[in-house]
């Protein structure tokens, strides 16, 4: 009788065991699948760096001295599996200083990502009122950082910026 | 931990559930032959799993389908692994659901008053189906592509209806995104919901019938050797299907996942074949033509009523003849064996036939050749663009629709076409035209007769070849050689009816800057030019409704390569 619940317990733990193995089996592929963005070096396909160089977005002369205008900017870029020319990534804003000097903030702001205005005393974002003077520091809002400056570059009268993207929430500016 | 599952289990009572699943009393004892059943709802999880992993990324449209799914393949973390077991997870459920019915066939287990079952175990057989032909459509690939092509146009057979049901199954008249939209609403939407609420009703009526005793056992003997489903029958289920899952990832390794082809291409010469399990239906079909092919497709739907029918045919006879169930077993093993010969027969046709092997080698090409172009990203516009990535790809792909249809390949047996282009503008090619310019490779095939084969000696023709192939801008074009060709253009006679400034009006083409790019291109969109045949024309005009400026210019680096390649005729 001893023998025979022995003989039990240990297929109960083979059946237990077996069956726990191929839970977690089943679950790889579906959990490889969710974590496989976290994997940067492997996320896109080649050729996906166009927002890792400069990018012409405007001539020179089209630019207002001392004013800020928003600029879009559109490059080559492939979105997962999608190719495209000139798709556009996002915009900037651009303020001239002279005919060989930009400066160039993001629109999105540092808090939670909306995009910023230009108003009568520097830019504003109307999502929470964070307001920024016209060189991009905070001087009102809940944002944690002042505009975020992105590269730029002016090469035979065109204006060329780096985009990038920056994380947002925090005091410390993280580039992603 | 205890006390939590106490308060959770006054409120839910999931003990006792637990309880009443695990002693279940299976009688006359855990067996192998048992473990199909829930290996099948082992595998339906697989495919849920693997399904939902895949629907992360997979997007149904007619431009990014296949890219989707190229992605997944090459670029999601065991992506590939991923699609192999969903891919091989479809065949294993067919053929354990085979099983699955031929076990509870030869045990008797669809008798009275088992009748439910059995018939909403063939449901599920045909939701299996179902999912493997919904499922086959979505990477859109040309196999995916022309093999469900197959099985809608067959919807479109039946009488009447045909036409409106089609369009219904396929969203419209023909192939699109609307066709993907509704084939991918139904795989992972409405086939999923329909199967589990079948696979729940099975159970429930399983458990209400309990295991039918082995048919070499008594009642009583059955009721003996009882034993309760856990431990024993789980661990052998849980090891089967360990086993089971461990072969598929094996295959899903030795073929680096689930095979994706070229990108559907709705122009191409594509031979359709389905996936094994359809085998046997595609070649019935072989055997019905005309107003028979409807035969042809009703035959395996009588067949599966007969199957269905099987616990009410056994209650009839079996009053008769007590050995009733064995020859129904007998009955249906014989005729799933038939199909099974059946799709032998197919698969042998297609490995006995040239052509078959011909154009799957072709399939394979492409599909490499797609898989390497979107390596960078597949257009926008569509996989069918990718070709563009590459010009000398796309020219070909061009050339192979546009001019091929005249410009036959020089393998063709016997040779029916206007002047074969294959090393086209080599100094061989040149050679071999002046030499003989009727060959049926050259002019022979089309009514232009009036050009004299060359019969001067090798060294003069060498000179002329060299003077013609330097016209196109080669860089290894011997200058000084060339030069000496200039001089025999006009004493050798070739000037007597070729110009060489570029305008024509001669009595034969205008030769100057011969097969160079802009020549070509300028012959391309007006071969009937005076700059070229004038009205001794015979080649269609190819302006630019019929080819843009960038698929001229494709198809111009096509043909300038083709000096570059060796002459494939004699």
């Amino acid at each position: 009788m001893e023998g025979a619940t022995t003989r039990r317990g240990l297929l109960a733990t083979v059946a237990a065991g077996l069956s726990a193995l191929l839970g977690a089996a089943l679950s790889v592929p579906f959990l490889a699948a969710l974590a496989s963005p976290a994997r940067r070096d492997r996320a896109h396909p080649a050729g996906q760096d166009a927002s890792s160089g400069f990018i012409p977005v405007i001539q020179i002369w089209d630019l207002p001295k001392g004013q800020p205008k928003r600029v879009e900017v559109t490059a080559d870029d492939v979105d997962a599996w999608a190719r495209q020319e000139r798709r556009v990534l996002g915009a900037v804003w651009l303020i001239k200083i002279s005919r060989e000097e930009v400066k160039a903030f993001s629109t999105t702001c540092p808090h939670l990502g909306c995009s910023i205005n230009a108003t009568a005393s520097g830019y504003g974002c109307p999502c929470h009122t964070s307001a920024f003077s016209p060189d991009g520091q905070v001087v009102g809002g809940p944002s944690p950082r002042s505009m975020d400056p992105l590269e730029v570059k002016v090469e035979k009268d065109t204006v060329l910026v780096r985009y990038a993207r920056f994380r947002q929430g925090q005091a410390r500016r993280e580039e992603i | 931990m205890g006390r939590l599952g106490d308060w959770f289990d006054q409120r839910t009572g999931h003990r006792a559930l637990a309880r009443h699943a695990l002693e279940e009393p299976v009688r006359g004892g855990a067996r192998w032959a048992y473990v199909f059943g829930s290996a099948l709802v082992v595998l339906f999880g697989l495919q849920v799993l693997t399904g939902a992993a895949m629907a992360l990324y997979y997007s149904p449209s007619a431009t990014d389908a296949w890219a989707s799914v190229n992605f997944i393949q090459n670029h999601v973390w065991l992506g590939w692994l991923t699609r192999g077991l969903h891919h091989y997870g479809a065949s294993a459920m067919v053929v354990v659901a085979g099983l699955h019915l031929l076990q509870t066939l030869w045990f008797g287990a669809y008798r009275s008053p088992r009748e439910l079952n059995w018939l909403t175990g063939l449901a599920l057989l045909i939701l299996v189906l179902t999912f493997a032909l919904t499922g086959y459509l979505l990477p859109w690939d040309q196999k995916g592509y022309w093999a469900t092509q197959v099985a809608t146009s067959l919807i479109g057979l039946a009488p009447g209806v045909g036409d409106s049901a089609q369009r219904i199954a396929q969203g419209g008249a023909s192939y699109g995104n609307l066709t993907l939209t509704r084939f991918y609403a139904a795989h992972v939407v409405l086939l999923p919901a329909f199967t589990s609420a079948l696979i729940a009703a099975h159970l429930w009526l399983f458990r209400r019938h309990g295991v039918t005793t082995p048919p070499w056992m008594s009642e009583a003997e059955g009721e003996a050797k009882k034993e309760t489903f856990f431990p024993k029958q789980v661990a052998l289920d849980a090891a089967f299907a360990v086993l089971l899952v461990a072969a598929l990832a094996g295959l899903a390794a030795r073929s680096h996942g689930g095979e994706l082809e070229a990108p559907a291409d709705p122009s191409s010469q594509y031979l359709a074949r389905p996936e094994w399990y359809f085998l046997p239906l595609f070649q019935l079909l072989k055997y019905f033509h005309g107003s028979w092919e409807l035969v042809g497709a009703l035959l395996p739907g009588l067949a599966l009523l007969f199957v269905a029918a099987l616990p009410f045919l056994h209650r009839y006879w079996s009053a008769r003849k007590p050995a009733m169930a064995r020859s129904l077993a007998w009955v249906v093993t014989l005729g799933l064996a038939g199909a099974g010969v059946l799709g032998v027969v197919a698969d042998r046709q297609d490995a006995a036939d040239p052509t078959v092997a011909k154009l799957r080698e072709q399939a394979d090409r492409e599909a490499a050749l797609a898989e390497r172009l979107a390596a960078i990203g597949v257009p926008v516009t569509g996989p069918l663009d990718l070709y563009r990535n590459d010009p000398l790809v796309w020219g070909e792909r061009v050339y192979t629709r546009k001019c091929q249809t005249c410009h036959h390949p020089c393998s063709n047996d016997p040779y029916k076409g206007d002047p074969c282009l294959e090393g086209y503008a080599s100094r061989e090619w040149i050679a071999k035209l002046l030499r003989q310019p009727a060959s049926k490779y050259f002019f022979g095939n089309s009514r232009i007769d009036e050009m004299d084969p060359y019969t001067g000696e090798d060294a003069t023709l060498r000179a002329l070849v060299e003077f013609l192939y330097w016209q196109g801008a080669r860089k290894d074009a011997d200058a000084a050689l060339a030069a000496h060709g200039r001089e025999l253009f006009e004493s050798e006679g070739c000037g007597a009816c070729h110009t060489l400034d570029g305008k024509g009006g001669g009595d034969a083409p205008d030769l100057e800057g011969y097969a160079g790019e802009s020549w070509l291109a300028a012959f391309v969109r007006g071969p009937g030019g005076p700059r070229f045949y004038g009205d001794k024309n015979k080649m269609e005009t190819f302006d630019h409704h019929k080819l843009d400026d960038a698929e001229v210019a494709a198809v111009v680096a096509y043909l300038r390569a083709q000096a570059q390649q060796p002459v494939k005729f004699p």
